[in-house]
């Protein structure tokens, strides 16, 4: 018996997603590209579902580019920008600790692309407004990027603000938004958020993995990470995937249906597994600020590491997730954690559990009490 | 050049030859080490299919038990009975041979044969005859045998062929006695002692490189090897775990069956945690293991222990360090890489065939309980007194009843 805390890693599959995702690819069996009426189906399939996808997130038709994953999406942004700016040499501002797509794309650009990239540090698991607003104010930016929610905290990043200052001190810089963990937590709007991209991940929602999507402002040239056959506007050559596209329409008009239910089933099930824990008198700290959203919750347990905490809960069929793996050749706490103020031993301890409306009450609360017994257990008394 | 007369290769019979290694010194104890190695022998050749086994003088002859089996099914079979043969302990080299009559055409037509085999790639070889002739009625004596046997190789392939007696790139050997026996090639083996002639030992087995090949090379001196492994739960994962069942697995090809017991540390570990100070704890933990590990070996009749220790290695094996451990041991502890390099660790590591599963990634002691600065010069009184609010019989006595056997056999 297995109780998933985990969605955030993936979400778990939804069996009506895969289901209509097997259907589509039998539907629409051909090329798009290619030149006969019936492989045409395909691309038209794919342009009404890039429709579709421009009414939920609010942006238009030909600004929806269908990826491999969130990963690619990130990449192609950021390399694009990355590249394109070269010349004008602006600096690349980000938070610290993006998630490593973003962050592994950034030392490319620094190290390869000989980019400046400067890093906003965190202030409570948020960024810091005041030092953003002035490196805005003091460089020259070409291109700002940050996650509107973060993947190891659940912390609502403040986009809305970021983009005054932008608009403020940096109005020409492009404005790159991870949008992976806010898919179906918060509302979204392209348009209205007035950034230039954004990077999703279909996987999140219970779509199967290896579907992305990148939304790129119409107006601006794209230089494309894949080159080849000039598929989907010469934006990211490859066959083109009427099932994906389809499917990617559907996980996201299910997740923008429930968004509110399932907000406030994760709110519930927050509730009821901390107020557990408060209860058996768990030694915790939250790192997840009050501007989160509840289905992701990040703790620091000083007693045991979480890497540890994790092999005794999923022993029990309780899988969760942990900020950092302690054991490796070079064991060393990544740098997400790190820019949450976890250096050292304490970057050990940060365990995520990710709540969701699959998930039940009982769990919750049986989640809490593992994670108590298995820390007054193993847990090393501090000297 | 033909010598056939009816373009047929007279009938010979496969046969692999193995040489004894140290046993041939062995004075009256002799039989009791050669029917250990043949029981050995037999034993890892069960899984290769029908063999008859013979012992003549320091040699062991394998053939295939079903002579009515065609030449190559033969062959086949003897393949996979010399590489199983190769690390059964005890021989020092072995040689594919063929047997036929003992006749001159007989021996010219299968020299000839083998020879075509090695010539054929149409590169220059050297090449040597080294006969031996315990047949006294044979017609030709050695040395007219040698030369008549290298004009033929000569005669056969003139571009390619020469003669070089001192540095030769292949040698025949030619031996005559009531059969006629031919071979090439000398495969060296691994040497040692026939498992089980050497006692029993209990090896501290751990995930890293060096345990492993300490455990082969006691093997290799005739014991027959137990292993004794600390899990400590949850701190060191499963695939910690799995891994030295994986390297356990890999030593059976070596050792025969192996039995690994995995004791459950984590009661120990969390008592040295609370009581232990920090520059000590890596000494007090080796200490606890070795207790345990002597109180298993008591109760299963082992009286060694083994271990991959190397002298300065890390910080628990300086001398000191050896020294504190040895004193709460029972009984003596083997070494085998206390005066080896890691480089030369490494490459019999490799040569064994651990290597690999050796370097995965999997601890098999949590970082959480290492020292950062750990005490390399501990004298008796440091560790005695580090141990001091330590409830050590009830630790060891708990820690024994909680380990688990893994049986592995030769697979």
């Amino acid at each position: 018996m297995t109780a998933y805390f985990d969605h955030t890693a993936t979400g778990l599959v939804d069996p009506e997603l895969v289901d209509f995702y097997a259907q589509a690819l039998r539907d629409y069996p051909y090329n798009p590209a290619a030149n006969y009426s019936e492989a045409k189906r395909g691309l038209t399939a794919i342009n009404k579902a890039s429709e579709e996808i421009g009414r939920l997130l609010g942006c238009r038709a030909e600004e929806v580019i269908y990826t491999s994953s969130g990963t690619e999406s990130i990449n192609t942004a950021l390399k694009s920008v990355g590249w394109q700016t070269r010349p004008k040499a602006g600096q690349i501002v980000a938070p610290l600790g993006e998630h490593p797509a973003s962050a592994e794309t950034l030392n490319f650009l620094d190290d390869k692309l000989e980019r400046t990239c400067n890093y906003v540090p965190l202030v409570d698991g948020r960024p810091d407004l005041s030092l953003f607003e002035e490196s805005l104010a003091t460089h020259k930016t070409d291109l700002i990027t940050c996650m509107a929610v973060s993947n190891l905290t659940g912390a609502i990043y403040p986009v809305g603000e970021i983009q005054k200052l932008k608009q403020t001190y940096a109005p020409q810089a492009r404005f790159h938004i991870d949008a992976v963990q806010a898919l179906g937590k918060i509302p979204i709007s392209f348009r209205d958020w007035g950034v230039d991209y954004m990077s999703f991940s279909l996987h999140k929602l219970g779509a199967p993995k290896g579907l992305g999507i990148l939304l790129a402002r119409n107006n601006l040239p794209l230089e494309p990470l894949l080159l080849g056959g000039g598929q989907q506007g010469g934006k990211r050559s490859s066959t083109e995937n009427p099932a994906q596209a389809l499917t990617s329409a559907f996980a996201i008009k299910k997740s923008l249906d429930n968004l509110a239910a399932e907000e406030k089933a994760a709110n519930q099930l927050k509730d009821k597994f901390l107020a557990k824990i408060d209860a058996l008198g768990l030694d915790y700290k939250k790192l997840s600020p009050e501007e989160s959203v509840p289905q992701i919750l990040a703790l620091y347990i000083p007693g045991l590491r979480s890497q540890n905490l994790q092999t005794v809960l999923a022993d029990q069929g309780l899988l969760v997730g942990i900020g950092s793996a302690c054991s490796s050749a070079k064991a060393e706490v990544v740098s997400q954690v790190k820019a949450l103020g976890l250096n050292g031993e304490p970057g050990y301890h940060l365990l995520r559990v990710s709540f969701n409306s699959r998930n039940s009450e009982a769990e919750a609360s049986a989640l809490a009490e593992s994670i108590y017994t298995a820390v007054d257990r193993f847990g090393l008394k501090q000297k | 050049m033909s010598l056939t007369c009816n373009g047929a290769l007279p009938p010979y019979k496969s046969l692999l030859l193995l040489r004894l290694g140290e046993i041939a010194l062995k004075g009256l104890n002799r039989n009791r080490f050669e029917n250990q190695l043949l029981k050995n022998l037999r034993y890892r050749l069960e899984a290769e299919g029908d063999f008859r086994l013979e012992k003549r003088d320091s040699r062991v002859w394998i053939q295939v038990a079903d002579q009515n089996l065609d030449q190559k099914t033969q062959e086949l079979m003897l393949q996979k009975a010399q590489a199983a043969a190769v690390d059964v302990f005890g021989f020092v080299s072995l040689s594919p041979v063929r047997q036929f009559a003992c006749e001159l055409e007989v021996m010219e037509l299968q020299l000839l044969d083998m020879a075509k085999v090695l010539f054929e790639d149409g590169e220059q070889h050297s090449f040597k005859l080294e006969v031996r002739r315990v047949n006294k009625k044979f017609p030709l004596n050695t040395y007219e045998l040698a030369c008549h046997m290298g004009d033929l190789i000569l005669d056969a392939f003139p571009e390619q062929a020469s003669v070089d007696v001192h540095d030769p790139e292949i040698t025949f050997y030619l031996e005559v006695r009531q059969e006629a026996y031919l071979y090439h090639e000398i495969i060296p083996a691994r040497a040692g002692l026939p498992v089980g002639m050497g006692g029993k030992g209990l090896v501290m087995l751990s995930g890293g490189i060096d345990s492993p090949v300490a455990a082969y090379l006691m093997a290799s001196r005739g014991m027959r090897i137990s292993a004794i492994y600390f899990h400590t739960y949850p701190y060191t994962s499963n695939e910690a775990k799995d891994k030295v069942v994986a390297l356990a697995q890999i030593l059976t090809r070596y050792t025969g069956d192996l039995d690994l017991y995995v004791v459950d540390f984590t009661e120990c570990q969390l008592a040295l945690n609370e009581h232990v100070p920090e520059d000590m704890m890596t000494i007090v933990m080796r200490r606890m293991m070795v207790r345990i590990a002597c109180g298993l070996a008591r109760e299963l009749g082992i009286p060694a222990l083994i271990t991959g220790e190397s002298l300065g290695q890390v910080a628990s094996q300086t001398v000191e360090g050896l020294s504190c451990t040895n004193k709460v041991s029972d009984r003596p502890i083997f070494r085998p890489l206390i005066g080896l390099d890691k480089e030369q660790i490494i490459r019999w590591s490799r040569d064994i065939g651990c290597y690999e599963t050796s370097i995965l990634p999997y601890e098999d002691c949590c970082t959480v309980f290492v020292a950062r600065h750990p005490k390399t010069h501990p004298s008796l009184r440091d560790a005695e007194q580090a141990e001091s609010n330590l409830k050590l019989a009830e630790l060891i006595k708990s820690a024994i009843e909680k380990t688990a056997k893994i049986s592995l056999q030769l697979k």
